[in-house]
Formats: structure tokens, sequence, C-alpha cells
């Protein structure tokens, strides 16, 4: 009986995840409709531009890698119960620093990446690790104090961006190059995908293990479900809090740090295209599982390149994925009432029988 | 006349026509959180208060319409949120945060595809006769639109109904204790769904006054964490309205002042670090109010769960 009941909640949940799909493309689609375009045209589009051949898919890939590190560091802060929504202005701080290691230091290649990389990784942790200390020394709601250094970070890169190191260039706010030494190589002659992707793919194979098979990851969880509880089994909630905003917010600043050596070579005013919030998107629709934030983030840095791709063949404004990522979010909260609806269904369909 | 006395003086008057811009969310917070509500979609309420109140000038053609039509907008998202909160007791935070994503998206969305970035002339300046002609006390306070006034109106309204009167005592009571207001026979949804409400109206008002009385026109991220800012600001004046006016003329002065800096004194300071100014202020009140005294409501994020779990 529990093995067919086991049987009975797997299903439960992939038809509960089949509905909330549905739902999201269902509400996605009647907006798409409105504005005058059909929906089915379009999500061929955004399949077809973000995976139809090697080309897209290397492109997808570049553009997933800041995503992918910017959802592995919402993940371990969110496991922690640390609502840090500031991945956008810790990738940004991230970039500011590598921008200033790929721009002054004069090193062989491999030290200089290698520097640049833990520039953008100490200087986003730093960013959203003094947020941690404000919430545990002081005790200041972290979700307030991350969003509003979001503010100052993007401020700050403008500011360099566009006053001390401003390049010639008329058309984007940029600042002069970085050395050539402090540019990743790229891995797929002939596209975009460079070295960055490897490194976030590392990076999530490290957090999954942090996660599930270090007294580290165990103790981060524990915080996260109830840090009374884990006060009282002796772990120390203030320490542990702290590691994981850092861990996590250095995550978001190597994000940066990628973009500025693999795909800009220069800093630039709107260096993020908004991964700081997708990330977070991307991490609650994946109920906070290391696969699914993975997958997720694979999978939409796809559907922004095929947003790119629709935009350019339909016209249809390329924020629809983030409309689509929206509406998934939303229909994933509605999760408990519908499991609960169709736990009721199958329980009453067997009492019948 | 002095330029720095120019400059006070337009930064006080933008001030006080900037406020609404964060006091009705403020206001509405307040009122949600007393009743054990935490609202992090403020932001997002907002968005869709500005955008649907820009469109629905334009479609419409009347001002009070667009109005209205922003207060719905922010409605609406705010009885999701509601619905989610309350009914489905899910976690606020997740709610919250999941709204406010999908109205970033939702009004990028909208507005690239309707694509129109018409100047809507807004609210103007009403000249009160006589007393606008007052030096500096003319120009700062009787110059200003019918929808500033009103929110100073909204001051007294929030704090009638919050201190002086039984539903204000009853929405303080459900965040403090719903299981006794649900004893006393009360219905604690109800009025946890009509707090809610009330802010996402409120906020809605706040982000059609932004649209329709300060840029007269709608940008996709013209709304800048001033839902956030407006969640500081509640902390800050201790879910009490009139603090929390005096925290909103704090911000908004420091905002008016750094717009000001920027077009009166061109160069002086670069334009991003003055940007950067309201969002520092924000971070250093935030310090401030956590190192004062406080006591938020002991229900607030706690879904009511009858006859307990």
């Amino acid at each position: 009986m529990s093995k067919r009941s086991a049987i009975r909640g797997i299903i439960c949940k992939i038809v509960c995840y089949i509905i909330v799909f549905a739902v999201a493309m269902g509400g996605t689609s009647v907006l798409i409709y409105i504005s005058g375009f059909n929906p089915l045209e379009v999500y061929m589009l955004l399949l077809y531009g973000g995976f139809g051949d090697i080309g897209k898919i290397a492109a997808a890939l570049t553009k997933a890698t800041p995503l992918l590190l910017c959802s592995l560091g919402a993940l371990l802060a969110f496991k922690c119960g640390v609502w840090n929504i500031g991945g956008e202005g810790q990738l940004y701080m991230g970039a500011l620093a590598a921008f200033f290691a790929g721009f002054f230091l004069k090193t062989p290649q491999p030290l200089h990446l290698l520097l640049v990389a833990a520039a953008g990784f100490v200087s986003g942790g730093i960013w959203g690790g003094s947020a941690g200390i404000l919430k545990v020394k002081y005790k200041i709601n972290e979700i307030l104090s991350t969003l509003v250094m979001n503010f100052i970070a993007i401020y700050l890169v403008l500011y360099v961006t566009q006053f001390p190191f401003r390049s010639s260039s008329m058309y984007n706010i940029v600042s002069v190059p970085i050395a050539s030494t402090a540019k990743l190589p790229i891995i797929l002659p002939g596209t975009s995908l460079h070295m960055g992707f490897l490194i976030a793919i590392c990076f999530s194979i490290i957090v999954w293990f942090i996660l599930e098979r270090t007294i580290l990851g165990y103790r981060i969880k524990a915080v996260g479900v109830n840090p009374n509880t884990a006060m009282y089994g002796g772990i120390s909630v203030k320490k542990v809090t702290m590691i994981s905003m850092f861990l996590g917010s250095g995550l978001a600043g190597l994000a940066g740090a990628v973009e500025v050596s693999g795909v800009y070579y220069q800093l630039a005013a709107h260096i993020s295209n908004d991964y700081g919030y997708l990330a977070i998107a991307i991490v609650l629709v994946a109920k906070l599982n290391s696969f699914g934030a993975v997958f997720m983030s694979l999978f939409f840095g796809g559907l922004l390149i095929g947003g790119r791709f629709a935009q350019a063949s339909l016209g249809v404004s390329n924020t629809i994925v983030n409309v689509l990522l929206g509406a998934i979010l939303l229909s994933i909260l509605l999760e408990p009432l519908i499991e609960n609806r169709l736990l009721n269904i199958i329980l009453k369909n067997e009492e019948d029988k | 006349m002095s330029l720095l006395y120019k400059i006070a003086v337009t930064s006080l008057a933008a001030a006080l026509r900037m406020s609404f811009v964060l006091l009705a969310p403020a206001l509405g917070e307040a009122i949600s959180e007393q009743a054990g509500v935490y609202n992090i979609g403020v932001e997002g309420y907002m968005i869709m208060g500005a955008l649907s109140a820009y469109y629905g000038v334009i479609l419409t053609g009347n001002l009070w319409l667009g109005v209205a039509i922003g207060i719905l907008g922010g409605m609406v998202i705010s009885l999701i949120h509601a619905y989610l909160s309350i009914t489905l007791k899910t976690d606020q935070i997740v709610n919250g945060t999941g709204l406010w994503i999908f109205c970033l998206g939702f009004s990028a969305f909208v507005f690239r595809t309707a694509g129109t970035t018409v100047y809507i002339k807004g609210f103007s300046p009403i000249q009160i006769p006589v007393l606008s002609e007052l030096p500096v006390i003319g120009p700062v306070l009787f110059q200003l639109n019918i929808l500033t006034y009103l929110g100073f109106l909204l001051i007294f309204v929030v704090a009638v109904i919050l201190f002086r009167t039984p539903f204000g005592l009853l929405i303080k009571a459900t965040g403090e204790n719903p299981l006794a207001v649900d004893m006393a026979g009360h219905n604690v949804f109800l009025i946890r769904y009509i707090s809610v409400l009330l802010c996402g109206a409120m906020s809605g008002l706040g982000g059609a006054y932004m649209s329709l009385g300060v840029l007269h026109r709608f940008s996709e991220d013209m709304i800048a964490g001033r839902g956030f800012i407006a969640l500081c600001i509640v902390l800050f004046g201790n879910w009490n309205p009139w603090k929390i006016f005096v925290g909103v003329l704090l911000f908004s002065g420091i905002d008016a002042f750094q717009l000001r800096m920027q077009v009166m004194e061109r160069g002086i300071i670069p334009y991003p670090l003055l940007l950067m100014l309201p969002y520092i202020l924000t971070l250093v009140a935030l310090s401030v109010a956590v190192l004062g005294k406080k006591n938020p409501p002991k229900g607030l994020f706690f879904p009511y769960i009858r006859g307990g779990q």
C-alpha cells in the first residue's frame, strides 16, 4: 500500500507540474494573442531561436552562464532561509572588481584570469556579505537591504563607465577595454561560447556537492528549515547565515566577472540583463532544487536568445520570455491547491472502486 | 535670488509634490502589516498602478478615470497576493517576490508591445489665490497639484481609521492575535483581505501618481525600487502614519534635491552619484530604524489557520 501511495504521489506531482506549465503557457498565449501574434508560432520561434542549431545552442549556453551562476547564488542563500534578492547588485559589483583587475593588473593569462575571477567573487561576496552582517548583527531585513544595495551598485557601475573610465564609444555607455590577457578563451570556435560556461557547470557540481554531501550543506539546510531548531542542535546560525550569504553573493559576483572577461571585454553600464532578478524566479520555480535550478537556467538561457530571435523575425517583444517566467512562477505558487484537488480526485476514485 | 535659495525652494516644493508617490503605498502597507500580511510585492502593485493609469488615461482621455484604473491595477495584483497568502496560506515572501517579478516582466511586455511614449498632460499644479504668492511658503505649499493635497488628507484618514475606529482596532488585533479576533466572532480572513486590498489600492494610486503627476509618461524602470523604499519607511515610521509621513518627507526631499542638482548644477557632482543618494539614505534609515525600539505585529508573516495546526 505504501509503495502504491508513493507512486500515486509521484504521478500526482508530475500531473501537477504539467497543469502548472499548461496554465502558465495558456495565460501567456492569451497575452500574445491579444498583442496580435500567433502564440504557437511565437513558442516555436522561441524554441528554434534558442536551440535550433549548434550556433544557437552555443549562444544560449553563453546567455545561460551568468543566469546559472546567479541562480546557484540565490539557491545557496534561499536554502539557508536568507532572502538575498540582491543578485543583480552583487553581479554589478563583481563586474566592477573584475574590470579593475582586468584593466590594471599585468600578469600572464592563466594567472590574470584567476585574479579576475577571484576579484569578482570576493567583491560580490563582500557586497552581499555586508548585508549578511547587517542581518545577523543588527537584525536588518536582508530583503530590503540587498534590494536597495542593488541600485547603489548599478549607479556605481554607471559612474565608473560614464566618468573615470569612459570609452570613446558614442552609442553605448561602456568603459575602456580590459587587457587581452584577461579575456576568457572561446571554447567552441566560431561561436561566442566561452570558458565561463565550464566554470558555471563546475560550480553547479560544487554547489550540489556542498548542499548534499557536506556538513556545511546540512547546516545551511537545517538553518533554512528552522533556525531555532538548528540553534538548539548546536549550529551557529549566524556563522552559517554569513557563510551562505557570502558564497551566494560571491557566485553572483563571479557571474559579473564572467560577463566582463568572457562577453563584453569591458565594463558596460547595463552589463546584466536582469540576470539577478530572473535567477530569483528560476530558483523559486525550481522549488529550491539544485538540478531544477540548473536545468531551468539552461532552458531560460535558450529562451532569452530565442526571444531575441522571435523579436527580430516576428516583431513580438523579447520580454515575452520574462512574462512566461513570471507566469510559471505565479502558477507554481498555486501548486498546493492543484495538488490537493488532484489527490482528492484520485482518492475518491479509489474509494468508488 | 541666490542659486542655493532657488534650489532649496524648488527642492522643497518638489519634495512635497513627490511625497505622494511614497506616502500612499507606505500608508497602505502600514495597514496591511498591522493586519498581519506583509506585501513584498508593493513594488509590483506600484508598477501595475503606473502602467494601467497611463494606458487608462490614453484610452479614456480622462485623468480621474486613469487614476481609478491605476488603483484597480494595483488591487488586482494585491488580490492575488491576498488569495495566495490568506486563503492558500503559502509563504508571503515567496508570493510577494513572485508577483513583483511577474509585474516587472508583464509591464515591460505591455509597454513595448503597445509602444506609445505619449506625453500626457497629467495633474498640473493648482495656484491657490493670494497664498501662492507668499515668498517661500507660496511656491512650496500652495502650488501643489490636487493629489498631493489628497495625500495629506490620506494621513489623517488612515490615522483616524487605525487609532479611532473599531475597525482600526480590529485590524491591529488581527495582526497581533488573530485567534482572539476569531474567538470574538470576527472574520479574520475578511479583515486581512480588506487590508491587503487597501494596500494594493493605495500602492496602485502611488504608482498612478508617478506616471500621471510626476513623469507624465510611463517607462519600464520608473518605479525603481520605490516600493521597497516604502517598505523601509513603514519600518522607519514604526507603523504610525505621522512618523511614516516624516520618513516620506525625508526621502522625497533627498530625491527631489538630487533631481534638482542634476538639472540645475550640471556637472558639479556626477549624476550617477546623485542618483545613488536616496538609496544610501534608505540603507542608513533602515539601520537607524532597526536600532531603535521596534514592535512589529506579532502575527506578521503567519497565515491564520482556523482551529490551529
